[in-house]
């Protein structure tokens, strides 16, 4: 009857978890419904959220640490990057402290809507369809141009984009780079999709399963550095700028973060934030990459 | 390779404790789960059945990483809002008391029938059969079925990166974003999780054996 005992402990101790479950769960935080019914449902999450923020006084944003130079995460554990430097500005300016949650950058528009955070930087490209979703402030960042990268052997017979015809072009999902790839290459060359830059698409340009890249300039810079037998050759015009993420109807907030940027960018310490990030990261390269 | 060990060993150390944490938490919710569905869908009544399986089938039918989210992004919209941690734990807990409860079911349907006629015959109750006689058996036979199911929760505990637990696949993502070293990085983290996943190995095969079936113990 040794066995009893034993399963009567078991049996107990999951009646006591599953309480404790239920009780904690029972026990959560006030539903998000029971704000005043005159507010319409996407602007409760930012409505007043520079209030609270203050009130709270801290600023959480969110990021995706995986993405440098614009933020990683250092040997130390701790964030870094342009958008993480930006980020500790515009706390700064608000006069409250900063907590960055990581998450995928594919949740992280979810996560602004719900309140999980007050607002994303992440390297966010502007666009119009993304607006359904979230709003956005002024651009910290813009670039002209997307970069081509090929493998070095192939540089010298580059003669401009008929080159890339009938060659395979690795792009990033879901990113102004693909719909530009789909522009100016549609049905004449093989365009695949990659769920990164690197290190998936860079392995299947450096193996010969892809021909070319294209890519954001900065991190195409980056990673030509990082990586021996890949070129930067050509580049597509294009014109797009990176902002801060916020809720639908967080006036204020909107306001403040965006005057806080025109202010850095008029200071000229955005371009220095920009520029240290930069150097610092081709630096780190040729001293010690080993 | 070593001084990427060297710069990020104490990442690498919370990447790990963190997936340990959410697989083995997730496994002992599972656990819990899988016994009240098991007694709910051998000696409950019909509608209770039929909940079990239902429950069962929704959480083995849908894709974990759907079950995370919804439960990560979905459950705030009720008013239960569970921090990352929380919704990767839970959504992992529930999903495996599913599997689990199968794990189970399989492990019973292999009691020889005629056991269960025996107690019937000596006047033991139901629930006295499923007590005395169903689950002490079933719960050993069910130890190889498990493990499985603890290195899988091991292995699946990497979705939890996906809403920003910073478990050992997203330290290997900083790992590999920040060095530039895919390659290398990739096979730390893939010697990380062999590490936890041999220590699972090991707690389950001597659990096999301490609470070996009295007479069966050749076949441990």
């Amino acid at each position: 009857m040794a066995s009893l005992s034993g399963l009567a402990v078991v049996a107990i101790a999951a009646a006591a978890l599953l309480g404790g479950i239920v009780g904690y769960l029972a026990a959560g935080s006030p539903g998000v419904a029971g704000a005043s019914p005159e507010v319409p449902g996407q602007c409760l999450v930012g409505l007043g959220l520079l209030d609270k923020i203050r009130d709270r006084g801290v600023l959480v944003i969110g990021t995706s640490a995986d993405w440098p130079p614009y933020e990683y995460v250092t040997p130390e554990g701790e964030y870094a990057g342009i958008d993480i430097r930006l980020a500790e500005e515009i706390a700064k300016a608000l006069g409250v402290e900063l907590e960055i949650r990581d998450m995928k950058f594919a949740a992280l528009f979810q996560a602004v809507q719900d309140g999980r955070v007050d607002m994303v930087l992440a390297d966010v490209a502007m666009k119009p369809e993304r607006l359904e979703a979230v709003d956005f402030t002024i651009p910290y960042r813009c670039e002209t141009s997307k970069a081509i990268i090929v493998r070095s052997e192939d540089a010298g017979s580059y003669t401009g984009y008929p080159w890339l015809e009938g060659r395979k072009i690795g792009v990033q999902t879901a990113t102004v780079e693909e719909e530009l790839a789909s522009k100016y290459f549609g049905g004449k060359a093989e365009i695949i999709g990659f769920d990164k830059v690197y290190p998936e698409m860079v392995m299947a340009l450096k193996t010969g399963r892809i021909d070319a890249i294209i890519a954001a300039p900065d991190v195409a810079k980056i990673i030509v550095a990082m990586e021996d037998g890949i070129e930067i050759v050509d580049s597509i015009p294009y014109f797009g700028c990176s902002a801060v993420v916020v809720p639908h109807c967080a006036f204020e907030l909107k306001k403040e973060v965006s005057k806080a940027i025109w202010d850095l960018q008029q200071s000229g310490q955005l371009d220095k934030i920009i520029e240290e990030e930069m150097s610092k990261w081709l630096e780190a390269q040729k001293t010690g990459q080993g | 390779m070593l001084d990427i060990i060297q710069d990020y060993y104490h990442l690498i150390a919370r990447g790990m404790a963190y997936t340990l944490l959410i697989a083995a938490s997730g496994f002992v919710i599972g656990f819990a789960i899988s016994m009240m569905l098991t007694i709910a869908r051998f000696l409950g009544p019909q509608p209770v059945r039929v909940l079990a399986n239902g429950y069962i089938n929704f959480f083995r039918g849908t894709p974990l990483l759907v079950q995370i989210l919804i439960i990560y992004f979905g459950l705030p919209s009720v008013g239960i809002k569970l921090d990352a941690l929380e919704s990767a734990v839970l959504a992992i807990g529930l999903n495996s008391g599913a599997y689990q409860a199968e794990i189970l079911r399989v492990a019973i349907k292999s009691i020889p029938e005629e056991q269960v006629m025996v107690a019937r015959s000596l006047g033991l109750s139901e629930v006295q059969i499923m007590g005395h006689v169903i689950l002490p058996v079933a719960v050993r036979a069910s130890l190889p079925g498990l493990t499985n199911e603890a290195v899988v929760l091991l292995k699946e505990s990497s979705l939890a990166s996906v809403i920003g637990v910073m478990e050992l696949t997203r330290v290997g993502e900083y790992m590999v974003s920040a060095t530039f070293r895919a390659l290398e990085a990739l096979t730390i983290v893939a010697l990380a999780y062999l590490t936890l996943s041999s220590l699972v190995f090991r707690l389950f095969k001597s659990a096999e054996r301490r609470h070996a079936i009295p007479g069966f113990e050749r076949w441990v």
